[in-house]
């Protein structure tokens, strides 16, 4: 596991090579960092992905268009539905296909609803980082609590395949308005429950409040989006600022914070939440009747042409590009994870940080490898 | 926390993005083309450079993000074409540059010092299509192993592309077709 | 002594043997379950009734599993590590006095004794990690000393003050010493606070487990170790939390007196509220780092002790108390303790949000 070596760099400074992981005892995945390592400093980061890489934009190549949310489901595991509703809508913007009222909130609803079992993974992640097993288990209960009505609507827990060109694949059960109803204030309940045990946690204050703070210029420069990009103090969700499907008629607020720390995105997260929940309270009376999916057309080729994508994923700007050369399958899908992006930044982010700090500060930019991979 | 305040800067609309890219990246030699979904401006690799300092220092209209470089592969053109998405961050436009470079030679050059992001976007590039982008700072494989590079290339495997087998034994490498050995079955099918 | 004597004592110190590794599968039990309780899940629960058994499935499984020994271990170091590491609890077993008829050694030094010997457990840790050959090992061994020898040293201030008081450095005494008037830990309440969280200190508890911490060094000296070694490990562990707890009970709360009930009801009482609240910290605190760590056992506990010391000597030359002004005393320095700001909180000064420009709403269609 720790096959290190020692070493002088050029300052005459002793150094010692740690490699954290590629298996992490935290739950993020197969990323390997290079850390050259002076006592408990990290002078250098290099991090290295590909232990995931299972060509899942070559296997696009060759899927129809039907069966393309199946494998891009699998990218970024996590917030499969939102991957689904990024992949589809530039899948309708190349086919022109119009979408039904009733499936576009059916799409909203399940895409925040992944979105706030997605921010409960990532608290327990960050507790476990932060040496508590408790926050873990919290996240868990409310993710068990979607996921249920997950397997009620799409057949599955995880990687639903639900999302799909034209609305939705299927209708949602009779009753799934109240049982989203029925888990809405379960939900809200369970987020107060998360906020006490951890975020005036004074050692959590103490370990993440001030640690790896962060400009706007600097987010972007290496690329942040997302949350932890709204953590720095801009205000740019693609939900507000290029809405996509029915965004636009929902009343949300969007969380920023004012120093861009590791407690700042950790926030940022929790606030989403509830923001989230809003979202999906309004959707869920304005639901109307109706078609949940739109006219396709028969002979599913795809027309010339390209189109891209940018949905606000649970994770950051998540890009979908695709090109269709008039054939069953397309010429080119290409995901742009934001994963990816924030997994390259931690080079710079790393540097100078404790080894204990470089974990937390990983785990507050919420990476899942699947993305960053594919 | 504080709340989103409304904007006091005009964001730039794609009009004003076409005019400035009429502007300033055309005398570099760009052909600007309007009626895609963003702004595109198609370039020759030797151009590619100073059109990305002028989009990186750029301040209206701003463009602060590199969304991704994608790699296309045209086979019956026999070319391969980078797509760079640039898009603002404080606003939601963007602007896309396109490079395209013959697909047995695919020479760019990189990008990686006004846009950091850029580095490992290359990389990406580089295993899954064999670009070789001039200056890049490591341009060691990201995703793929050594020998499995060039991945997305419509004629991959490499086995059934002997000028493949060749570009791989000038690098020095032993491409994929190493399989061919060890399991002959393969081959036949 | 005569052989029966010595047969008798053999026989005492054979049953604390043999007792320890139970005592501690019992607590690895309580632990789970608490743990379970506060993270509103169940615990262990399927082997035996209430998972009873589980901790007695987990030992077996550690005694059936293959003992590795790493490529580039010292072989001495790595085998002795758990040994030396495991036998100081027994050892400080032998000595505490649970009534005054049920201890196996009386001895005068006792108090001394018993902060004396778990050193030699740190030298332990030291051969573990050293001689696991590992570089993470290394690195957690070398964390784990630090720590242990630092806090060393407010564990034995804390204690030193009712030492001082009680006159005698015999553990017996100090016990009888409290039945007379009242409990040390009301008299000086920060002495005990400081001792409880030096001895978590001193055993790698959260939140002081940086040197175990299982995101970053994974498990500290003793990741190279697999099967009984590593069991050895951990019923050392919880062997010395219960060694913490009772001297927490004896020092501070007591120990075997109280009314109506027999002494050994009394001291169970007094020592499982000490070790609930020790799980009970494990379920709710995350984890210190080193410098945050070290900067409050050098900064604010050896201070704190210190200064206990000194006004628990002052009142007892003094003649004074012992519980009003001791009480005042400790008052004070628990008000000087909580205000200080020990936890180095980086100020970054918060900026105004970045105005966006949010896109016109979309015409009525």
């Amino acid at each position: 596991m720790a096959e290190a070596t020692s070493g002088r760099s050029d300052q005459n400074a002793e150094f010692m090579e740690i490699n954290m992981g590629p298996q992490h005892p935290s739950t993020h995945g197969v990323c390997r960092l290079e850390l050259a390592v002076d006592g408990e400093v990290v002078l250098s980061c290099r991090p290295e992905i590909g232990y995931l890489h299972r060509g899942v934009e070559k296997i696009a190549e060759n899927l129809t268009v039907i069966q393309l949310p199946v494998i891009t489901d699998r990218a970024d595991y996590l917030s499969a539905l939102n991957t689904e509703l990024g992949v589809v809508l530039a899948a309708e913007q190349l086919y022109e296909v119009a979408v039904p009222e009733r499936g576009e909130y059916i799409r909203v609803i399940m895409a925040e609803l992944n979105r706030i079992a997605n921010h409960m993974m990532f608290y327990g992640a960050l507790g476990t980082d932060a040496g508590f097993s408790s926050p873990f288990i919290f996240g868990w209960w409310n993710r068990e609590i979607i996921h249920d009505v997950f397997e009620e609507v799409t057949g599955a827990r995880m990687l639903h395949n639900y999302i799909a060109l034209g609305g939705v694949k299927q209708d949602v059960p009779p009753n799934f308005k109240d049982s989203v109803k029925k888990i809405l204030p379960r939900l809200a309940d369970g987020l107060d429950r998360c906020h006490g045990l951890l975020t005036d946690n004074e050692i959590f204050v103490a370990r993440t409040k001030g640690l790896n703070p962060l400009t706007p210029e600097e987010a972007l420069r290496l690329g942040i989006t997302g949350p932890s990009l709204r953590a720095t103090g801009l205000a740019r969700d693609l939900r507000r600022l290029a809405p996509y499907s029915i965004y636009d008629r929902f009343e949300f607020e969007v969380p920023v914070g004012t120093v861009g720390d590791v407690h700042d995105r950790y926030m940022m997260r929790l606030l989403e939440m509830r923001e989230s929940l809003r979202i999906i309270e309004q959707a869920l009376e304005g639901m109307p009747d109706g078609e949940y999916r739109g006219e396709i057309p028969r002979r599913l080729r795809y027309p010339v042409g390209e189109a891209y994508s940018r949905t606000e994923s649970p994770r950051g700007e998540l890009g979908i590009y695709i090109v269709g050369n008039g054939q069953n399958t397309a010429h080119r899908v290409k995901i742009r994870a934001p994963a990816f992006v924030h997994v390259s930044a931690m080079e710079e982010l790393l540097k100078g940080t404790y080894i204990a700090d470089a974990v937390l500060i990983f785990a507050s930019m919420d990476i899942v490898l699947g993305e960053a991979d594919r | 926390m504080a709340q989103e305040v409304a904007g006091s800067r005009p964001a730039p609309t794609k009009e004003s993005i076409a005019n400035w890219a009429r502007a300033t990246l055309e005398p570099l030699g760009g052909t600007v083309v309007v009626d895609r979904q963003f702004v595109e401006v198609e370039l020759t690799a030797e151009k590619l450079r100073a059109a990305a300092h002028e989009i990186s220092k750029s301040d209206d209209p701003e463009f602060s993000l590199l969304y991704d470089i994608s790699g296309l592969h045209w086979p019956d053109d026999g070319e391969l074409e980078a797509v760079y998405h640039f898009f603002g961050g404080w606003h939601a436009e963007g602007i896309t540059l396109r490079v395209r470079v013959p697909d047995d030679r695919p020479l760019i050059p990189t990008i990686s010092e006004d846009w950091p992001t850029a580095n490992w976007h290359e990389r990406e590039a580089m295993d899954l299509f064999l670009f070789e982008f001039e200056g890049h700072p490591y341009p060691e494989p990201l995703l793929l192993e050594k020998d499995m590079q060039g991945a997305l290339l419509k004629h991959y495997p490499q086995r059934e592309a002997p000028d493949m087998v060749e570009r791989f034994k000038q690098r020095g490498d032993v491409p994929f077709e190493i399989w061919k050995a060890v399991r002959p079955e393969i081959e036949n099918g | 002594m005569s052989l029966p004597d010595v047969l008798i004592t053999i026989l005492k110190v054979l049953v604390i043997v043999l007792a320890a590794p139970l005592l501690a599968l019992v607590l690895v039990y309580v632990e789970r379950k608490t743990l379970g309780r506060i993270q509103r899940r169940m615990g262990p629960w399927h082997v035996g009734p209430m998972g009873l058994l589980q901790t007695l499935a987990d030992a077996v499984k550690l005694l059936t599993k293959e003992v590795l020994t790493p490529e580039r271990a010292e072989p001495w170091a790595y085998w002795i590590a758990p040994i030396v590491v495991f036998v100081p609890g027994i050892f400080v077993l032998v000595v505490i006095p649970f009534t005054p008829e049920l201890v196996v050694s009386r001895l005068d030094l006792s108090l001394l004794y018993v902060f004396a010997l778990p050193a030699v457990s740190v030298v332990g840790f030291i051969m573990a990690g050293w001689g696991s050959g590992s570089k993470y090992a290394l690195l957690g061994g070398i964390r784990l000393v630090a720590q242990a020898v630092s806090y060393e040293i407010p564990l034995l201030f804390s204690v030193l003050g009712v030492a001082i008081l009680a006159g005698s450095l015999s553990l017996i005494d100090i016990v009888n010493a409290q039945g007379d008037t009242v409990w040390y830990g009301v008299v000086q309440p920060v002495a005990f606070v400081i001792f409880i969280m030096a001895g978590l200190a001193e055993h790698s508890r959260t939140p002081f487990d940086m040197a175990v911490g299982e995101s970053e060094v994974m498990g500290g000296p003793t990741i190279e170790y697999s099967g009984i070694r590593w069991a050895m490990f951990m019923l050392a562990e919880y062997v010395n939390i219960f060694i913490l707890a009772s001297l927490g009970t004896i020092i501070f709360l007591g120990g075997w007196h109280g009314p109506v009930l027999p002494g050994w009801v009394w001291y169970l009482l007094k020592t499982t509220p000490i070790l609930l609240f020790v799980f009970w910290l494990r379920g709710t605190l995350p984890r210190l780092r080193v410098d945050q760590l070290m900067g409050f056992c050098w900064k604010v506990l050896i201070p704190l002790s210190l200064l206990n010391v000194v006004v628990a000597a002052t009142f007892k030359v003094y003649g004074w108390g012992p519980t009003v002004p001791m009480v005042i005393a400790s008052l004070l320095a628990a008000y000087w303790f909580y205000r200080r700001e020990w936890l180095r909180v980086v100020a970054v000064p918060a900026r105004d949000p970045v105005p966006v420009p949010v896109p016109a709403p979309a015409a009525a269609e």
